[in-house]
């Protein structure tokens, strides 16, 4: 008898709290975004090489018709929202990440632009690509033929959950 | 039988209804008659038989403790009867509670999407163009094609 009144308690306070209670504001918390800068090249090997830093992305890079991949740097860019992030990933490109907005349905609205640093020294970088975008956690986006060397520069996106 | 004269004096003496001098001589008139003297022994054989059919039950001193166990073991069974309905009512209760709960949190919560969606893509490189595509394993690619003279 006991139980059963204090079960019937806690389940009016249960309901009661739900009912009173606001539904959780969705983080503001800065948007997260993983960045790996990798080299993608051929020697004309006869199987593909990955760095060991790498091979969490081999499945992701498995589509390239390259047989040589070397991480060149990885970091994770924070932003609030409508604030930029850049990422030098060597002396000619750098990346820019600005989340737009936060969707209900958890992707994250990001602008995405890699500049180029052009032959001229004073001369004013280039967007290679620039793209707005809708990512949901955990997914990869490749930016890719950026011509780097004898290869490419590839750079993988991925959004924090 | 016949019936003696004598016979509502006896039985009114065997009610008490007599008086003392009426007593003694109903009392010597049962002696030596045959009749009343059955009479009288009718009427207490009638007595003690409604006397042994009103007897009440009576409790002893030695039968108590079982007595008081017996009403204690009916209560407690009646007891558990309301124990088991708040049981059950609470098991129901639980089980609505978590089926709202789990309605209000499944409806509420909007459906996690996981996809990337590329609303626009473009290139400021000249000569150079650029593309979308999806591969094998569901990333999503966006590719520059930069054009073989390109000097950078």
């Amino acid at each position: 008898m006991k139980v059963a009144a204090l079960f019937w308690l806690g389940a009016i306070a249960l309901v009661g709290a739900g009912v009173t209670q606001p539904p959780p504001a969705r983080s503001q918390n800065a948007v997260k975004v993983d960045v790996v800068a990798v080299h993608a090249f051929s020697e004309n090997r006869g199987a593909r090489v990955f760095d060991k830093d790498l091979q969490d992305l081999k499945e992701a890079l498995s589509d390239l018709e390259y047989d040589t991949f070397r991480r060149l740097s990885a970091t994770t860019l924070r932003a609030a929202l409508n604030q930029e992030a850049t990422y030098e990933i060597n002396s000619r490109y750098k990346i820019c990440v600005k989340p737009l907005s936060r969707e209900p349905s958890g992707q994250v609205r990001l602008n995405v632009r890699v500049e180029m640093k052009t032959g001229a020294a004073r001369a004013k970088p280039i967007n290679a690509i620039t793209t707005t975008l809708l990512i949901g956690p955990e997914k990869k986006l490749k930016l890719r033929g950026l011509k780097l060397d004898n290869g490419e520069l590839v750079v993988v996106l991925m959004l924090r959950g | 039988m016949s019936r003696c004269k004598w016979s509502q004096r006896v039985d009114r003496w065997f009610d008490g209804e007599t008086s003392p001098e009426s007593s003694s001589e109903v009392s010597a008139h049962v002696s030596g008659c045959s009749s009343c003297a059955a009479r009288l022994s009718e009427l207490r054989r009638l007595r003690a038989a409604a006397t042994s059919a009103v007897r009440h039950e009576a409790i002893g001193d030695g039968q108590f403790p079982a007595f008081m166990a017996g009403v204690c073991e009916r209560l407690e069974a009646r007891h558990r009867g309301w124990g088991r309905f708040w049981a059950l009512a609470s098991l129901t209760a639980a089980a609505l509670i978590a089926a709202i709960s789990t309605f209000v949190i499944i409806s509420d919560e909007p459906k996690k999407v996981d996809a990337i969606v590329v609303e626009s893509c473009t290139t400021d490189l000249e000569g150079a163009t650029v593309r979308t595509y999806e591969d094998a394993e569901g990333d999503t690619t966006i590719a520059v094609t930069m054009s073989k003279d390109d000097i950078w």
